[in-house]
């Protein structure tokens, strides 16, 4: 073998990653070439000095800090999963938002002038002020009507 | 044991904490070391080691047990670690951790001994650690990888060359330019 090989071959050999016999040619080259077992020498000091770099323990709360980092993950799909949807979806969101408060603007507005236009306008600060959706009103439903059985079905006692 | 590690991920998958807390409790030195011997900063390699255990979780239920455990968390440590170089050079920051200098002459860092430690002991410890430090982070990157895993955490050609994603020559060939590199870096400290 020459030394180019040997050489090229003895950085596998420190790491024992030849076969039986190729591990048997290297070292059978290194006891003849005096070159060749200093380069062996020096190769394998270097690594046995790099291998004392110091180690480090983990702190004792490592795992308290990861876990609050993962926790929090989990819960927020359950916990906060509508919440985090809403936020994400901002124009849907704003729009059910307008929506809802335009349908009871829509009933309260209805209602008052309605009875401004009968003249009643004593009526609507009443109103207002006892019931803000006028479900009074509900009372005036014909009994025999859907609406005036359900009414009368849902109030029994 | 392997299998253990394949049924606590198992576990992990399907929601079981005290699952994945055995499992953190098993690896993370393994991860942190392995780490801090890449980057050379305690306080970031903490962090990136909450990263890696993270990342675990995160993809626990895509992990197929194919091989080892452990391989698969290399991979990921890996990734982590290449990660953060490239982007640590993009923008460069001057760490807390890092060797401070005073006209010229490096700081002594406070290290935690055992109190009946011999101040010359702390300083030859202190010395010898700073110049491992600086041959190691003289490798190019993929080289620094490849020592780190082959020399401290003993692993196979194999097994490096499938947590690098390289062939086995090509490990080989990175192996010998580290060592021949190291060599020359540590040769006034060796003769």
């Amino acid at each position: 073998m020459k030394c180019k090989e040997a050489r090229r071959r003895l950085s596998i050999f420190l790491d024992n990653e030849l076969s039986q016999k190729e591990a048997l040619e290297i070292k059978g080259h290194i006891s003849q070439c005096v070159f060749c077992a200093k380069e062996a020498e020096a190769l394998s000091a270097a690594l046995g000095f790099i291998k004392e770099l110091g180690t480090i323990e983990p702190p004792l709360d490592f795992w308290d800090n990861l876990s609050k980092k993962i926790i929090p993950q989990e819960e927020r799909v359950f916990s906060y999963g509508f919440f985090r949807r809403v936020v994400q979806m901002p124009v849907p969101a704003a729009a059910s938002f307008i929506l809802v408060v335009g349908l009871l603007l829509g009933i309260y507005l209805g209602n008052a002038l309605y009875l401004n236009a009968q003249g009643d306008s004593s009526k609507v600060a009443e109103a207002g002020a006892d019931n803000f959706f006028y479900l009074a009103s509900l009372d005036d439903l014909p009994s025999d009507s859907v609406g005036g059985v359900y009414i009368k079905l849902a109030f029994q006692k | 044991m392997p299998d253990n590690d394949h049924s606590l991920m198992e576990r992990t998958a399907q929601g079981d904490l005290s699952a994945f807390e055995e499992l953190v409790a098993k690896h993370q030195r393994l991860v942190l070391n392995t780490i801090f011997r890449y980057i050379g900063n305690q306080a970031e390699a903490e962090d990136l080691s909450q990263e890696v255990f993270i990342r675990v979780f995160k993809f626990a239920k895509r992990y197929r047990p194919q091989a080892k455990f452990t391989t698969w968390l290399y991979r990921i440590i890996t990734n982590i670690c290449l990660n953060y170089h490239r982007q640590k050079k993009r923008k460069p920051s001057v760490s807390l951790d890092s060797p401070v200098f005073i006209e010229g002459e490096e700081l002594p860092r406070q290290i935690s001994l055992p109190s009946d430690t011999q101040p010359d002991v702390i300083l030859e410890r202190q010395e010898k650690d700073s110049v491992i430090r600086e041959a190691i982070d003289s490798l190019p990157e993929k080289q620094k990888m490849a020592v780190i895993l082959q020399r401290f955490e003993g692993l196979s050609y194999g097994e490096i060359s499938k947590i690098m994603g390289c062939s086995v020559s090509a490990i080989e060939s990175l192996l010998f330019r580290a060592k021949q590199a190291l060599k020359e870096k540590l040769k006034d400290y060796l003769n």
